[in-house]
This record gives C-alpha cells, structure tokens and sequence, in this order.
C-alpha cells in the first residue's frame, strides 16, 4: 500500500504533533532540551519492520528503557489524579543522568505512598463501578 | 482586509488549514513551505505578519525567525509549532517572536493571536 502525497503529509503532520507532545513529557523529566526533527514516514511489511528500524536503535543506548519509564510515568499521573511529583522514583519531576542509566540495570518504580495511593483510587474506582452496576443477580 | 499574512510550513495541511481560517475572516494570504522562500516571500510581499512553524526541513524555524528579525526588526512573527517544550517558548521569546500557538489550533486561538499581535496587544 502506497500512501498518496496528501496522506503522507497529513500523517506526518498528525505524528509531528504526537512528538512535540512527547518531546515535552521528556524534556520536561529529563531537564534537558529535545531538538525535533520532521518525521520520516514510510510504508514497509510488517515482516520487514525491525530490519528498518534496527539502525535506527542501534545509534542509541536503550532508547526504549527510557520510553518505557516516561510512559509509565504519565500513565502514573491519571492513576494518581494529579499532575504534582514525588520527591524520588518513577514520578520525579527530573530525573537526573545517573538515574537514567541506573534504570537500565534496575528499573525505577513507584514510591510506597504512590503505590498506595494508586491502589486506593483504584480500590475507590472499583466501588464505584460496583455501585453503578447494581446486585448481581444470580 | 484586515491584514496580509505569510504563512511558512512544511505541512500542505497546515497551510491549508490555515488558509481556510483567515481568509474568510478578511485576511490575505501567502504560503511558504521553507525557510528560504519565506525570507524571499517576506521582503517581496512585505506582509503585516508571519505565521512561522518550528519543525521544518531545511532552515529551521528559530534560524528564520532569527534572519527575519536581524533583516526586519520590526517583523511581527507569530509562531504555530508542535514543538510545545517550555525551551522551545523561551528560545523564540527571546528571538523576537510576539506570541507562540500551539499545534494542534483551533480557529479562535488562532485569530485571537493574529489580532492581538497586530493591535500590539500582545509585545
């Protein structure tokens, strides 16, 4: 499947905006400045994707660790319910060099009053629903 | 006609989006879709505003502010960029730029910022 110009430039455009949102959710974590590029997009087999993408990897050192940790950091934030940070761990408001490399070896993780405050929303949620729901009838 | 205004992106979609808004809101409109023609566009057409995306290829948004300023200092240049971080701001705030939207716009962002900027409201 080819992509026509308009298509090519409208999906560009659309990921365009998904990096720029991203680029600040890292930038603002790691206290360093993202320079953005355009994007490149390209149609390929899904056979072929990881042979196109692997020189691409290759320049970085573990690029999807530190995706992974900034995911997990804003998908923390919704299941906190604030947009404020903790003092330590995964939901840090910068995270230093040292701990960017450390999370390679040893993956950051939630403080314990995090955690707990995670589990309580969720317990809360689950009532919620329960609630909404009604009795089961049997 | 309100005002003439030069539009630079990459996109074809955003400018044409962006077409859409200020025309039928009485502007007149130029596109760009790089820095060097926009510079060329800027002096033959000599436009009340510009409306100025980050991310391109070629001539980076910030270098064409920084020649349009350093050839026009008074260039009003409104910038419409992905590019959101908090760096990003500061960097074209301090090149000149007299206001930042962000990508995606809505319609009204957009002619709020054009008229305050052009009322001189916003520098």
């Amino acid at each position: 499947m080819n992509l026509t110009a308009v298509q090519e430039d409208a999906l560009t455009e659309v990921i365009n905006i998904g990096f720029g949102r991203a680029a600040a959710s890292l930038s603002k974590l790691t206290g360093q400045r993202v320079q953005l590029e355009v994007p490149h997009i390209a149609m390929c087999p899904l056979d072929e994707l990881s042979d196109r993408l692997r020189p691409m990897m290759e320049t970085l050192s573990r690029p999807e660790v530190l995706i992974g940790h900034v995911l997990a950091h804003e998908i923390g934030h919704k299941l906190l319910r604030t947009d404020s940070h903790s003092p330590t761990g995964l939901m840090k408001a910068h995270w230093s060099n040292v701990e960017t490399e450390q999370m390679t070896f040893q993956p950051m993780t939630f403080t314990p009053a995090d955690a707990a405050q995670i589990r309580e929303n969720l317990a809360g949620g689950c009532r919620l629903l329960a609630a909404a729901a009604g009795p089961i009838a049997n | 006609m309100k005002g003439r205004v030069l539009v630079v992106d990459d996109s074809a979609l955003s400018r044409r989006t962006l077409r859409q808004i200020l025309e039928p809101a009485g502007y007149e409109v130029a596109e760009a879709e790089d820095g060097l023609s926009a510079l060329e566009r800027y002096f033959l057409d000599k436009p009340d505003i510009v409306l100025l995306d980050l991310v391109m290829k070629g001539m980076y948004g910030l270098d064409v502010l920084t020649k349009l300023r350093e050839l026009d200092a008074d260039a009003k240049v409104v910038i419409v960029s992905a590019d959101i971080q908090t760096s990003s701001h500061e960097l074209v705030e301090a090149a000149g730029a007299r206001a930042f939207v962000n990508k995606p716009f809505d319609r009204a962002e957009i002619l709020n910022t054009l008229a305050s900027v052009l009322a001189g409201v916003a520098e």
